[in-house]
């Protein structure tokens, strides 16, 4: 699958911080990202209705919600997204627990930008690896288990769409 | 002849009087003849004889029938009468009244004694009785009466048999008999069974003996019944005390306490099982030598000691004694004068609890506390700082990229100065954040997570949070993980914060080592209960004055600005709290090697976390 290698990682970075948005989005897209800016919790989220993502990376805490809301709802919008939770704090609270959880990996403020950009690889390469096996099985229980072959064309089809846009 | 009758009447001081006819002052002849042979005149008047007493004899000097009449009147008794011509038979008349003075005198004396004998029988507060040969009862007084209980009637007469149950008073009747035989005073003791109860008594007895023949014997029973029981009560009281003492002996002897006994100079008198084993020295070692020896700080000992002597009791809640092997064990002592029987200083007890454990642990929770104080603030401190952080070594990067792309314009020399600056801002930042990062280790799930968790995999994942580091420092970690370890029961987050400072460590220490390349070697093995991690690095090493100190709060051995002394800190407060521990080894200049050790089964009561959620 060379051709999705080549296709521009989508980004979406949410952080109230926007001295940090802004020139990590900077250096970021100089490296070929396709990035996406957000300087509140209702930002990300909204952005995740018009467009999809690859990667999310969120700071944990914002001023209007709750990094872990975040990333339900972005969760919740777009289930193939996989987020890097961004933070401050150490700390070992709830929040913090149930975004760990649900992030691909969390990394702690200040960070190293070289690893921020692997993680971002490596994430995006978890999702596809993912969502490739998620598409053959899907498409495997269509072979097994639709009847005409009419149904299978448009089914597939479909499938095919579907996973091809996300 | 009459002078000889005339001493002889003086010598008997006899009381007579004459009657005379003429009066007094008159010389008759029968009055002469009286005072010559030595009759004192007592009176001469008629008149007279009737206020007088205890008269031996009445001479009438002359024939006067009615005076006669009137004496005998006057006296009544056998007083003997003399007439007037009658000197011959004065001399018969003197030796009477003689021998009837004599045995009146005695009669009175042997009634006055059998009175006087027969009120104290009665009144003693003895019951006395008088047997027969036959050992029939002849006399009872009151007491042996009450005693018995038996009206006197009923037991004159009787033998014991008829007053006690059967063979109650054998043991009476023998001794009684042996009396009779030896005809010598016995004594004898035992138990009479009087109304219905069973009476102790001791019993004297005395023979009877008249005329050289045995009539009887004499009886005296004492009532020793309360001598008895009080005796028996004081043998019981006494039987109790030496059980209170031999408890009370064993109780000391055996309790866990440190208990020892001194002498007024402060000698030891003895020393229990309890002193044995905390100080190490044995009874035999330290009895007779002063007490004082035994405390870490003698003079406060001292102290202490002239305060119970003054005062009666002395106490300190910390004091410090030194074991046979040089350690000091802190007690609570408490010191108690006994007074003697003259009521001078006897002995001193000393009591002494080892509170070393939990003064020991006392500290542990002053120092968790101290840590979570310490962690609010700086996990607060160290967030408001990593975003700012942040920021800054992002644009820092961004100057140093578009330095490196877009600089070619610049002169040479002033693209090599910022460039540098920015490596410079990129090597402080991260120093700063060397610093924020510990401080947030700090910070604790207020609920820790116990779950069931494999140690393997979580080294995996702390070498992999650590990678940028190991990468950066050109490490080689060698992970030798012990096959078959059984998943255990721990918190994996708290047990992640102890790795990756641990491991943190160790690339540091290579780090700092020049010229070798760094080894980090992870080894698990498993031992009894426990899970053990030893995490080994060829680096610097610590210097071995460190080694005691390294695990202290805001200790570091680290250069300016690396360390904070806060990771080793939290590292070990972790493990104290799972019940596990951690060791450190290591030559200064080659190697490092700490050793953890997590237990397989938590603790049941994990230790107070007074950490509060931030």
């Amino acid at each position: 699958m060379s051709e999705e290698t080549t296709k521009p990682i989508r980004l979406l970075i949410a952080d109230d911080e926007e001295d940090l948005v802004t020139f990590l989005s900077h250096r970021l897209r100089k490296r070929g990202l396709d990035v996406t800016m957000a300087l509140s919790g209702a930002e990300a989220v909204s952005a995740a209705t018009e467009l999809t993502f690859d990667v999310a990376v969120v700071d944990l805490k914002m001023p209007d919600m709750d990094g872990i809301q975040v990333i339900e709802q972005l969760k919740a919008m777009q289930p193939h997204i996989e987020v890097l939770m961004l933070t401050g704090h150490g700390g070992h609270d709830t929040a913090w627990e149930a975004g760990r959880l649900q992030a691909y990996r969390y990394i702690l403020k200040p960070h190293d930008f070289e690893d921020l950009i692997t993680l971002v690889h490596e994430a995006t390469d978890h999702r596809r690896r993912k969502m490739k096996q998620e598409f053959e099985t899907r498409l495997d229980e269509l072979m097994t288990g639709t009847t005409s072959p009419r149904d299978i064309i448009d089914e597939s089809e479909k499938l095919r769409r579907e996973y091809e846009q996300d | 002849m009459l002078a000889g009758l005339a001493n002889r009447s003086r010598l008997l001081r006899l009381k007579i009087v004459a009657v005379i006819d003429l009066g007094p002052g008159t010389d008759s002849p029968a009055r002469q003849h009286a005072l010559n042979i030595g009759i004192s005149l007592i009176s001469s008047h008629v008149t007279d004889l009737s206020s007088l007493e205890r008269l031996d004899l009445i001479v009438l000097t002359a024939e006067m029938p009615e005076i006669v009449t009137q004496v005998r009147d006057a006296l009544p008794g056998d007083l003997p009468i003399m007439g007037p011509n009658s000197h011959d038979v004065i001399h018969g008349l003197i030796r009477l009244v003689d021998i009837n003075r004599s045995l009146r005198s005695d009669s009175r004396r042997l009634k006055e004694t059998r009175l006087r004998l027969n009120q104290f029988i009665e009144t003693a507060p003895l019951a006395i009785y008088v047997k027969d040969v036959d050992l029939r009862y002849r006399k009872m007084n009151k007491h042996a009466l009450n005693m018995l209980g038996i009206r006197e009637e009923l037991a004159l007469g009787k033998r014991d048999r008829a007053l006690f149950p059967e063979g109650g008073a054998r043991w009476l009747q023998k001794i009684e008999q042996e009396t009779l035989r030896t005809r010598q005073t016995l004594h004898g003791s035992g138990v009479l069974p009087i109304q219905g109860q069973e009476m102790h008594v001791h019993v004297t007895l005395f023979p009877l003996i008249e005329n050289g023949l045995i009539e009887g014997l004499y009886g005296l029973v004492e009532d020793t019944t309360e001598l008895y029981e009080s005796e028996r009560k004081l043998h019981r009281v006494d039987e109790q005390l030496s059980e209170t003492q031999k408890y009370l002996r064993e109780v000391l002897e055996n309790s866990r306490d440190i208990i020892f006994l001194t002498d007024p100079e402060g000698n030891l008198l003895s020393f229990n099982s309890g002193a044995e084993t905390v100080l190490g020295y044995s009874r035999d070692e330290v009895v007779g030598t002063p007490a004082h020896r035994l405390c870490a700080t003698p003079g406060a000992f001292g102290h202490l000691f002239a305060e119970a002597l003054r005062d009666g009791h002395a106490m300190s809640y910390e004091s410090e004694f030194r074991t046979k092997d040089l350690e000091n064990v802190i007690v609570n002592i408490s010191l108690t004068l006994i007074d003697g029987p003259d009521g001078k200083p006897l002995e001193l007890v000393c009591i002494c609890r080892d509170i070393t454990t939990r003064l020991r642990l006392k500290q542990d929770l002053i120092r968790s506390e101290r840590l979570a104080a310490v962690g609010q603030m700086a996990s607060g401190v160290a967030h408001e700082i990593n975003n700012p952080l942040a920021v800054i070594d992002t644009i820092a990067g961004l100057v140093e990229e578009m330095l490196a792309d877009e600089g070619k314009v610049l002169p040479s020399e002033t693209r090599g100065i910022l460039t540098r600056a920015m490596d410079r801002l990129h090597h402080q930042v991260r120093r700063v954040t060397t610093i924020t990062h510990s401080m947030l280790g700090f910070v604790r799930t207020p609920e820790a997570g116990m779950v069931k968790m494999n140690v393997g995999e979580l080294l995996d994942e702390c070498l992999n949070l650590l990678g940028t580091e190991i990468r950066r420092s050109r490490t080689e970690v060698r992970r030798i993980f012990a096959l078959d370890l059984p998943s255990f029961v721990s918190d994996p987050m708290l047990l992640e914060q102890v790795f990756v400072n641990l491991i943190k460590n160790a690339v540091d220490a290579v780090a700092e080592a020049p010229g070798r390349k760094g080894v980090i070697e992870i080894l698990t093995t498993l031992d009894d209960n426990h899970i053990r991690i030893s995490i080994e690095d060829n680096g610097v090493g610590i210097p071995k004055a460190d080694q005691e100190k390294i695990f202290n709060l805001f200790h570091t051995t680290k250069p300016a600005g690396k360390g904070t002394g806060l990771g080793l800190s939290i590292v070990h407060d972790i493990l104290h709290r799972l019940g596990g521990n951690v060791r450190v080894a290591s030559e200064p200049g080659h190697w490092t090697r700490f050793v953890v050790e997590i237990p397989l089964v938590p603790p049941e009561t994990p230790l107070p976390d007074p950490s509060v959620s931030i």
